[in-house]
């Protein structure tokens, strides 16, 4: 579950996340690192969401589980949005 | 024990994301020193991305570090000087690190990085 934002999430993850693989086969919970995005795109990742979502990432959130999948990606914004 | 890292970076991969986002990107990983010593160089850049990234993952990061909290220092040829700030420095007393070496290389559109530990 993406909390209502996979639409969004899947094509910031297409633009930037430089997977080798069709994200749209991804399922919520795939380990999207296993899938082949490396450490430098998700920097790009959580720049584009910033972009899409006018949220900004705290430090505290910096950290490979905050971008691992399409859920945890979800559970974020949801988690910025609700305090915003 | 001693912690090892190793990373690789695309070089274009770094061209792309100053071109995409900016002073954002930049200001998001580098500091300003590694900034002014590296210049607009995206191979630099690069270079330094991938000891980030090793320095991770000898101290075995298992939460929430951001780059800029790696503050890494041109020593030699190929060589850095590091000094951890903030969740970094933190992280490397909780893993017993005394100092961190750090070597680097380019090659034709890659930087690699290996990043080795020293315990206290």
């Amino acid at each position: 579950m993406a909390f209502g934002y996979d639409s969004e999430i899947r094509t910031v993850l297409r633009d930037h996340a430089r997977l080798p693989v069709d994200v749209e086969t991804l399922g919520d919970d795939a380990d999207l690192f296993a899938a082949g995005m490396s450490s430098h795109a998700s920097v790009n990742v959580m720049l584009a969401l910033e972009d899409a979502f006018d949220i900004e990432f705290p430090d505290a959130m910096l950290k490979r589980s905050s971008f691992e999948s399409i859920s945890a990606i979800g559970a974020i914004l949801s988690e910025l949005r609700a305090a915003a | 024990m001693h912690g090892v890292g190793v990373d690789l970076v695309e070089i274009d991969e770094v061209r792309d994301s100053i071109q995409a986002f900016g002073e954002r990107y930049l200001g998001r990983v580098f500091t300003p020193a590694e900034r002014n010593e590296c210049g607009a160089s995206p191979a630099r850049l690069a270079e330094r991305f991938a000891a980030k990234e090793a320095i991770l993952k000898a101290l075995q990061v298992d939460g929430a570090v951001p780059l800029a909290a790696i503050h890494t220092h041109a020593r030699g040829r190929g060589d850095l000087t590091v000094r951890l700030a903030g969740a970094a420095a933190d992280l490397a007393v909780r893993r017993g690190v005394r100092r961190i070496g750090v070597s680097v290389s380019r090659g034709r559109g890659h930087a690699t990085a290996v990043a080795i530990t020293e315990p206290i």
